[in-house]
C-alpha cells in the first residue's frame, strides 16, 4: 500500500507525521516494581470476590453431579424390566417341559429294572474279566 | 530486579528469543519484567495515546495493559514476539477505557464538552506537518471506529506491517488491508468535512 494507492485516502505519510509522539508526548516511565506489587496485592473485596467464587464453583459442582445421580436413579426407576423377565421365564418354562418328558420316562418300572439288569450284567462281567487276569499274571 | 511471578513462570524469568537473532536459530534470554516494562512502554503508552487522544486515559491504559500482561504472562506464547502481545493487551485496555468514557460523557454530555480541552503541549519545532492539520488528524482518529482506530494506530503510530496488526488483532492479513484502506478514506471525508 502506497500513498499513490487511492486518492480518496489520507497518505500514509501524512497519517505517520501526524501519529507520531512527540517531545511532549514522551511517555513517562513506568514503574515495574509498583505495577508488579498492584499486580498482586488483592484488596479484601477481591480476596471475598475469589472465595465466594470457590464457594459457588463447588456449589455448581455438588449440584451437578447431584442431578445426574438423582437422573440416574430416576431413569433406572423407572426401567420396566418384566419383558425381559418374561423372555427367561419362557425360556426355563420351554426346557422344563422336556425335562419333564424325560423325568416321565424314568418313572416308568420297566426302565429302572432295566437299568437294574445293566448294572448287574456289567458287574458281573467286570468282575469275570479282573479274574482272568490274575490268574495270568500268576501263571 | 523485578521477575515475573506470575502464571508459568512463577518465581522466575522470563525467555525471550533475541530480536536480532540469526533467522532459524532459536536464540533466547533472559528477561526480568522490568526489562520488558522499559524496552515496550513507549509503544504501549503511545498506542493507548493516539487510541484515546487523552494523556491521562492512556498513562491508565498502559499501565492497566502492563498490570495485566504481569497477571496473565502464563497465557503468553513466547515464540512470538511480546511486543505485538502487550500491544494487543494495550489496545484492547484502551478501547475498554474508552468505550467507559463515551458512556461517562453521553451521560455528563455539557459539562464534559465544556471541560475538553485539545492537547497543545507538542513542541512547533519538532513538526513536520503544521499544528492544526495534526491536531485535526490525531482527533479524526480517535473518533474512527473501534474497528478502523486499532488498525491504524498499529499500522502507523508502531509501524507493524500488515501482517503484523492481522497477528496482533487476531485477523486476515486481507480483512487488516481492507480496513486501513477504509479507515484512511473515512479519515480523508472527515478531514474535508472539517475544511482541513
Amino acid at each position: 500500500m502506497t500513498d499513490m494507492d487511492d486518492l480518496d485516502t489520507l497518505a500514509e505519510s501524512t497519517l505517520r507525521g501526524a501519529l507520531r509522539l512527540e517531545a511532549g508526548e514522551l511517555p513517562p516511565r513506568f514503574d515495574a516494581a509498583a505495577i508488579v506489587a498492584a499486580a498482586e496485592r488483592r484488596t479484601p473485596a477481591q480476596q471475598l470476590l475469589r472465595a465466594i467464587r470457590g464457594i459457588a464453583l463447588v456449589g455448581v459442582s455438588l449440584a451437578i453431579e447431584s442431578i445426574v445421580a438423582i437422573a440416574a436413579f430416576n431413569a433406572l426407576a423407572n426401567v420396566d424390566l418384566s419383558a425381559p423377565f418374561g423372555f427367561v421365564l419362557a425360556a426355563v418354562a420351554a426346557g422344563a417341559e422336556h425335562v419333564v418328558v424325560l423325568g416321565a420316562l424314568t418313572a416308568s418300572p420297566s426302565v429302572g429294572v432295566a437299568a437294574l439288569a445293566t448294572v448287574i450284567f456289567a458287574t458281573i462281567y467286570e468282575r469275570n474279566n479282573r479274574r482272568e487276569s490274575i490268574s495270568v499274571r500268576a501263571s | 530486579m523485578v521477575t515475573f511471578s506470575s502464571g508459568g513462570v512463577r518465581g522466575g524469568l522470563l525467555r525471550l528469543p533475541l530480536p536480532n537473532a540469526r533467522a532459524g536459530a532459536i536464540v533466547r534470554h533472559a528477561v526480568t519484567f522490568e526489562d520488558v516494562v522499559r524496552e515496550h512502554e513507549g509503544a504501549v503508552y503511545g498506542a493507548a495515546l493516539r487510541v484515546l487522544g487523552d494523556r491521562q486515559l492512556a498513562l491508565d491504559a498502559a499501565s492497566q495493559a502492563f498490570l495485566k500482561a504481569y497477571r496473565s504472562i502464563g497465557s503468553y506464547d513466547p515464540s512470538r514476539p511480546i511486543k505485538h502481545w502487550l500491544l494487543r493487551i494495550a489496545v484492547n485496555e484502551a478501547i475498554t477505557i474508552g468505550r467507559a468514557r463515551t458512556r461517562e460523557r453521553a451521560r455528563h454530555a455539557p459539562e464534559a464538552e465544556a471541560a475538553e480541552v485539545p492537547d497543545r503541549t507538542a513542541t512547533p519545532e519538532t513538526e513536520s506537518l503544521d499544528r492544526e492539520s495534526r491536531d485535526a488528524i490525531r482527533a479524526a482518529v480517535t473518533r474512527l471506529p473501534e474497528l478502523y482506530r486499532e488498525v491504524v494506530v498499529l499500522r502507523y503510530f508502531n509501524e507493524l506491517s500488515v501482517d503484523e496488526v492481522a497477528a496482533v488483532l487476531g485477523r486476515s492479513s486481507s480483512t487488516v488491508g481492507v480496513q486501513l484502506l477504509r479507515a484512511r478514506q473515512l479519515l480523508r471525508k472527515a478531514l474535508e468535512a472539517q475544511g482541513v
